[in-house]
């Protein structure tokens, strides 16, 4: 088979033993890279699939790009997934995933890697130095305890890297000319919090980081500190004129003028050209994109006055909206949230969790359960939650696991065990719907693919591709009072058109009424997400914040880049690999790769029973934090005469009962044992997938076959 | 946009002006683009004032009507809530002209209620 796309080795670091070893990539071909890589090389490398902690040095933790990274496929040539046994969720850890962007996978392939490997666990502290084909396991026992820019400014020194933007030609190695760069190595690092806690993330460069899962602890257990990487060499592709005149179509056709960003057009996010997403920063034009390897949407930034350069998306998102408590400035408020969203880089913090936490930890102070007075000592300044201080003091007692930073450090729904808090579940003032970690931000109650994708997986959902379309573009226009650029009917039908292979063309899979949460439906629109997101966003490295694009504005007849023949997922594919797969063909391994996870969680323990929500989430009229105080949950709903309209659906509650029905429909779908959600031989055979069926027999874990 | 508010004394100021206990406070949050909804309760006006900016990514997530009754029976400024009222139910404007429209008039009558209370440290 040809190489077009791949670097066709991987590199497997063995912490133990402190060695290095390269594996062919061929053998993995058929899962299409990134998490799909991933997860194959897990299934082969971890010894032990029922570790329910990714602390345990048996854990496998992999890092992964994909035929595109490195290449100019726009929105997908600089993500990396991470993937492995992550740490903090309840009842236990999934294997799970992340990934972040930047340009660390596309050095990878530069490089010569495909995807890294990661074993064991080093004695000491360690950091790897990858130059090419060379690799050396360096000691990192001065780095330990350093924050992730100290880490990175004094690894690039060790390398030999000046400091800044400037740069000279260097040797590869100081001892042989084994090539020369002007290139900084690209660094993955973890903060303090790693070290010490379940809360890490995985930081590159500033503002790029992977928080879900916590893989920044899974680091810290195995003693691995950073790893840095510096390629010289290139990607080949099948076809580069086609690669390019893919990207000069969407250039053209599918994205706005950066200079004019029209959020009116509401196109999607790929139709919004550069908008920054970063929350709550000081209010200044002085700025501009910066944007991952080969993106042509920057929507990171630089600040004129160089402060806060990159802090962008999730850590500026948990912190400014108690800052405006403090402040009557919208720049004296977006600093403080970006100091907020410094430190919380500098220390390497998953910030995701403290979007629910932080709500429901206030609470518990101002009812004198935690404090001074209460029953949870704390002494920590809860009165100036807001203020940049309280969040350096907060963060540094989780890294320390000093005041409750002891307690939190097992994760959140851990601590509100120990602390025999269950009836903040019953209430809703603990935010956690699924799997212990936060609500997003969308409720599950009315956003029904997120909350069932997340139940039917391992983590939040974080796939905004019916969210995008289907929730902001209304939202958006009903906040403004403005109409409808596209009416919900013609919307559905952009949708439900790109919904093969399992529900092509029909509608009834995006109607969100009460009477229809609990369908075939509504299932047959999970699965298309799950299997979608698998392999064209999580493995091929597509971005959330373009991919799936349904429908556009900018375009004559609306239609959106998804599944064009211009520049469409499988487009791409075709002119980076020379390989000539169809969309649905690329849904289709999404599937296979959706049926390796799920094997992989029923080796950890999973049972139909532990997918479920949270209490509160089953119970009426309970509101907690969210809901029916914001009348602007916006789906797409058909009246009794069929006619689509855009109606409010918030203030519900989902029913146990007919949620687990939905359940018996999604395995069936799936063709798995509805009595225990395990998959059967049968499917797993027709996926040419018997290696898993044999594992889960050995295991006594195979479903029974209708 | 010009309200006339009646002159409360000093007392009524500091009072309208002061924090309410948190299990008074009102439910609230922000929207943001594409985070999506973060919680983030009031407990006064001046946090009230701030929620209701609007920038360049994220709104207000605030259910006017609640607020209305909050100010009145909470942060017990009657006259100020009637106003809330008569905005929130103003048709003719969107939830976003709204939430403007109430930005303004709140920092009008925080302006003059910390004038009289002379509370401008807040």
């Amino acid at each position: 088979m040809k190489n077009d796309g791949w670097a066709g080795h991987i590199l497997l670091l063995d912490l133990t033993r402190l060695k290095a070893k390269a594996i062919s990539t061929e053998k993995y071909k058929r899962w299409g890279g990134g998490h799909g890589l991933g997860t194959a090389l897990f299934w082969d490398y971890c010894e032990d699939k029922t570790l329910t902690d990714g602390r345990d040095p048996r854990n496998v933790c992999v890092l992964s790009a994909s035929p595109f990274c490195g290449t100019l496929v726009p929105s997908g040539g600089g993500r990396t997934e991470v993937t492995g046994i992550g740490t903090g969720q309840w009842p236990l850890s999934w294997y799970t995933r992340s990934n972040f962007g930047g340009r660390f996978s596309s050095m990878m392939k530069y490089a010569g890697w495909d995807a890294i490997v990661i074993i064991g666990k080093a004695e000491h502290p360690v950091w790897v130095d990858i130059r090419n084909g060379d690799v050396a396991f360096m000691d990192a026992r001065t780095l330990w305890g350093k924050d992730t820019e100290e880490t990175q400014q004094q690894v690039w020194a060790k390398i030999g890297m000046r400091r800044g933007t400037k740069s000279d030609w260097k040797l590869l190695r100081s001892t042989i000319d084994a090539g020369r760069t002007t290139q900084k190595p690209s660094l993955l690092s973890i903060g303090p919090i790693g070290e010490n806690s379940v809360h890490g993330a995985l930081i590159h460069d500033a503002g790029n980081g992977a928080g879900q899962g916590g893989f920044g602890s899974v680091w810290g257990s195995k003693n691995l500190k950073a790893v840095s990487i510096l390629g010289t060499g290139a990607v080949h592709v099948a076809d580069p004129a086609g690669l390019i005149q893919a990207r000069f179509n969407t250039q053209e056709k599918y994205v706005d003028d950066p200079d004019k960003p029209d959020l009116t057009s509401w196109g999607g996010l790929l139709g919004m050209g550069a908008i920054t997403v970063a929350f709550e920063t000081p209010p200044t034009h002085k700025r501009r994109p910066q944007a991952c390897q080969s993106c042509i949407g920057g929507c990171r930034t630089r600040y004129e006055n160089g402060k806060h350069n990159e802090q962008s998306c999730q850590e500026t998102a948990w912190y400014g909206a108690f800052a405006r408590r403090f402040y009557k400035d919208p720049t004296d408020i977006g600093n403080a949230n970006l100091d907020a969203a410094r430190a919380a880089g500098l220390y390497g913090i998953n910030t995701y969790g403290l979007n629910s936490a932080l709500p429901w930890l206030e609470y518990l102070y101002h009812e004198d359960i935690l404090g001074p007075k209460g029953k949870i000592k704390s002494e920590l300044p809860w009165d100036q939650l807001g203020r940049p201080e309280f969040a350096e003091a907060f963060l540094d007692c989780i890294a320390k696991r000093t005041d409750i930073g002891a307690d939190l450090a097992d994760g959140y729904m851990h601590a509100l065990h120990r602390w025999g808090r269950e009836e903040d579940l019953e209430s809703g003032m603990a935010d956690f719907p699924y799997w212990g970690m936060a609500n997003h931000g969308y409720d599950p109650r009315s956003e029904l693919e997120w909350g069932y994708g997340t139940i039917m997986s391992d983590r939040d959902f974080n796939s905004h591709d019916i969210n995008l379309h289907l929730f902001w573009l209304p939202f958006l226009a009903a906040v403004k009072a403005k109409p409808m650029r596209i009416e919900a009917e013609r919307a559905v039908e952009f949708v439900a058109e790109r919904l093969g292979p399992y529900a092509k063309g029909r509608t009834e899979c995006l109607d969100y009424r009460d009477s229809n949460m609990y369908s075939e439906p509504i299932a047959q629109l999970v699965r298309w997400m799950l299997h979608y997101g698998r392999f064209w966003k999580n493995s091929c490295g597509l971005c959330d914040f373009k991919w799936a694009n349904f429908f556009n504005t900018n375009t004559k007849d609306n239609w959106g880049a998804t599944g064009s023949e211009d520049a469409g997922e499988q487009v791409w594919w075709r002119v980076v690999t020379g390989e000539d797969m169809s969309f649905e063909d690329g849904i289709e391994r999404g599937r296979q790769i959706y049926n390796l996870d799920n094997a992989i969680w029923v080796l950890q323990g999973r049972q139909r029973d532990l997918c479920k929500f949270a209490p509160y989430i089953y119970k009426k009229d309970v509101k907690g934090f969210n809901l029916g105080m914001f009348p602007f949950f916006f789906w797409p709903t058909p009246d009794e005469n069929g006619k689509w309209e855009y109606r409010e659906i918030g203030s519900r509650h989902l029913d146990e009962a007919k949620v687990e029905e939905w359940k018996n429909t999604f395995y069936g779908l799936e063709g798995w044992d509805a009595k225990t959600g395990w998959p059967t031989r049968s499917t797993l055979e027709t996926m040419d997938m018997a290696f898993v069926a044999d594992e889960l027999a050995a295991a006594g874990k195979l479903g029974e076959e209708s | 946009m010009n309200y006339e508010f009646s002159t409360p004394s000093p007392e009524q100021a500091s009072a309208i002006l002061s924090m309410v206990p948190y299990r008074e406070r009102l439910k609230a949050g922000r929207m943001r683009l594409p985070s999506g909804f973060m919680a983030t309760p009031v407990r006064s006006l001046h946090e009230v004032y701030i929620n209701l900016m609007m920038d360049e990514k994220s709104m207000p997530a605030i259910h006017l009507p609640s607020l209305s009754v909050w100010v009145d029976e909470v942060v017990g400024d009657r006259e100020l809530a009637r106003v809330i009222d008569a905005c929130a139910s103003d048709d003719g404007n969107s939830y976003v002209e709204r939430c403007r429209k109430l930005h303004k008039i709140i920092g009008m009558r925080l302006a003059q209620l910390r004038e009289i209370a002379d509370a401008s440290d807040f």
